[in-house]
């Protein structure tokens, strides 16, 4: 087990346990405790989840990062910035021209699983691909 | 750019699987490679020429 994987584990359980902590004591200074517990829980599962699959593999001796596949990531990466930054200049002018009041949280969530859903779908894409 | 890996390969009578474990990367990838959808890297394809005991010119070839 390699200390990057032990590290990427220990961080994992805390965000989860922060999560947890914050659907437990609900602090008043949170607004949407529900929300921002669950996301803290899924991004520490998620993370988890991660680490130990990628140490199964590696306890295996099946190799799970080369460059073929960093390759991909860098192709799928630079398509989501890409798409990103024309969804987003749409959107600020957009808010501009009509002065639209709309709420960061929404908005800011929206957002961060558009990026997660492009950078998957590209991922894929580009991993049929090569 | 064109390769003639899989020849190598088989002269050697080894499977994708055996090549990626000894170069170090996927079978993913030498698959990729075989079929021409990904050029490897510079450090790869020396380590295949040395691997096979060749010039990497007699795996590799620039097409331009």
């Amino acid at each position: 087990m390699q200390t990057k994987d032990i590290g990427m584990l220990v961080i994992g359980f805390f965000i989860t346990l922060i999560g947890i902590g914050i659907h437990i004591i609900e602090p008043e200074w949170i607004i949407n405790t529900s929300g921002t517990g669950g996301a803290f829980v899924g991004a520490g599962i998620v993370l988890i989840l991660i680490s130990l699959r990628s140490i199964r593999l590696k306890s295996k001796g099946t190799i799970v990062e080369d460059e073929r596949i960093f390759h991909i990531a860098e192709k799928a990466s630079h398509k989501t910035l890409t798409i990103l930054i024309i969804l987003q200049g749409i959107f600020v002018a957009f808010l501009g021209v009509t002065a639209f009041d709309i709420q960061a949280y929404p908005v800011v969530s929206l957002l961060f699983a558009i990026t997660g859903l492009t950078y998957v779908g590209f991922y894929y894409w580009y991993n049929r691909q090569i | 750019m064109k390769n003639n890996l899989k020849v190598w390969r088989a002269k050697k009578d080894i499977t994708q699987e055996h090549l990626a474990n000894e170069m170090e990367v996927t079978r993913q990838t030498i698959n990729a490679i075989e079929r021409g959808k990904y050029d490897p890297s510079i450090a790869l394809a020396f380590k295949m020429a040395r691997f096979f005991e060749c010039s990497i010119e007699d795996i590799f070839l620039y097409d331009g």
